[in-house]
């Protein structure tokens, strides 16, 4: 079963690496806990006016997560979470 | 020199950048839906569940028949936009004729940047390979090469998914055309097809065989064009600049009502919306149309010419309203559409008529505001609790991207 939660907003710390003119997220931290990222499968952008929002399509072992870099207030968010319940 | 055009199709397209995005989507029957709702739409549904039955147009609660752990999500227009920016500017990187064809097509004219047939096709798999490398290994895509237009997107369209087809000689057409129905080649569609049957002509290799002049003196320009499309003769031009002639909105109501207060918030909404487009591209309009069809079948349209150019959405939803509020409902509306056209380069010639209201300021700072901070920031009463309606869409065929 498909556990799927796309109502997130939750506020998170992030570690990257800088690869060429790319961001890659390495770790974060939620809820107290360390999640290492295995992979970015995808990055997409939208916009809410002037704020440009980088979406990170990210999955560890076991889940996948949406991280979401606000680069007007520079702040990071879990947007989404599935895992395989 | 021949003529050498690529056609490039990405394959389930949404349901595949789904499944790029969340390796847990993949090698499953998955659905990308307008909405969620038992009545909402699929809008694109991934190979896999293309095999259990599962195709585009199905409703929710008939793929959930068909399947029960189909994985249904909505719709996501950003994650396709940015997906569809990134391969295409892997694409403008072959040649200097590139058209934009739609979301997910996309047509290079390779004459001169490619010596012949056999180069175009290793060009066709090292994009194929650039696009799994740079945007994501899930997505995969048809291609079609020929000499011209219309066989290149023929190819594409014929070729198995994730692969190539190329066609090269026009003597050859008869057996590229052999099993073919008439809707199986771009143009041509049921109404089309009907025409056709009335003069004899059922199969692709009927319309090819068959007198244009007959053709023309039935169809006009349009049966010398599509007679010559089919014979193999280049006709079409790739559309480098895409100025658009007209800019619309429809929506596919969740509930189907002959409330006419719900429709009347919904047309100002969809209003809103093609006053932003013009405003960003800093347009005005002479036209309104407005259009809505009934569930029943059939439907409802007026389409008039403007005093005063339309620039902003509160004008343009001040005339769509009075359609919708003067004429009589036959059945419960299921979509609404709403469209300007006669485009203009924004002018503001000043009214010689003093009782002439205008809004410009107000509109100008309203779009100022939502430029900033977003739709939401500020809006009309009439459109409370519609966030989750008429919402931002991806069209069937020309869109529009950035830079493109």
């Amino acid at each position: 079963m498909i556990i799927m939660n796309d109502n997130l907003n939750e506020p998170i710390e992030v570690v990257v690496s800088f690869k060429g003119n790319e961001i890659v997220p390495k770790f974060f931290k939620w809820r107290n806990k360390f999640y290492q990222i295995a992979k970015v499968h995808l990055v997409h952008t939208s916009r809410i006016g002037q704020q440009l929002l980088y979406h990170f399509s990210v999955s560890d072992a076991a889940n996948y997560f949406q991280l979401t870099f606000n680069s007007f207030n520079l702040s990071w968010r879990l947007t989404a979470i599935y895992n395989q319940g | 020199m021949p003529r050498i055009i690529l056609h490039l199709d990405m394959n389930s397209y949404f349901a595949s950048v789904e499944q790029q995005a969340n390796p847990f989507f993949r090698n499953k029957p998955l659905g990308v839906c307008a909405y969620l709702s038992k009545n909402g739409c699929i809008i694109a549904s991934s190979v896999e569940a293309k095999k259990v039955g599962i195709k585009t147009g199905c409703r929710v609660f008939e793929a959930k028949k068909l399947y029960p752990k189909v994985i249904l999500v909505e719709n996501n227009p950003d994650k396709y936009r940015t997906t569809t920016k990134k391969i295409f500017s892997i694409l403008q990187g072959y040649t200097d004729e590139f058209e934009p064809y739609s979301i997910d097509e996309a047509f290079l004219n390779l004459t001169g940047w490619v010596k012949d047939f056999n180069q175009a096709q290793s060009l066709a798999e090292i994009v194929r390979s650039r696009i799994k490398n740079e945007v994501g290994d899930w997505l995969r895509c048809s291609i079609g090469i020929s000499y011209t237009k219309f066989l290149a997107k023929l190819c594409s369209d014929l070729a198995e998914t994730d692969q190539t087809k190329i066609f090269t000689n026009n003597d050859d057409l008869a057996d590229l055309y052999q099993s073919l129905k008439l809707t199986d080649v771009w143009g041509i569609g049921k109404r089309l097809e009907l025409r056709l049957n009335r003069l004899g002509i059922y199969t692709v290799t009927d319309l090819r065989n068959y007198s244009v002049v007959n053709l023309i003196q039935v169809f006009g320009q349009t049966g010398y064009w599509l007679w010559s499309r089919i014979n193999g003769l280049e006709i079409d031009q790739l559309s480098l600049a895409s100025e658009a002639k007209s800019i619309g909105h429809s929506y596919c109501l969740p509930k189907w009502t002959t409330d006419k207060q719900y429709l009347a918030s919904v047309l100002m909404k969809l209003c809103e919306k093609v006053g932003k487009r013009l405003m960003e591209k800093r347009l005005q309009a002479s036209t309104l149309n407005v259009y809505w069809s009934y569930l029943k079948g059939g439907g409802f349209g007026r389409s008039f010419k403007v005093f005063r150019h339309l620039k902003y959405g509160y004008d343009i939803n001040r005339l769509a309203g009075q359609v919708l509020a003067e004429n009589f409902l036959e059945d419960k509306v299921q979509m609404l559409a709403v469209s300007v056209s006669g485009l203009l380069p924004y002018f503001n010639q000043l009214s010689l008529f003093a009782s002439a209201q205008d809004n410009s300021e107000l509109n100008e700072a309203l779009y100022s505001l939502r430029s900033r901070f977003g739709e939401s920031i500020i809006y009309h009463g009439k459109m409370n609790g519609l966030s989750s309606q008429a919402v931002d869409r991806i069209g069937f065929r020309k869109v529009e991207l950035e830079g493109y």
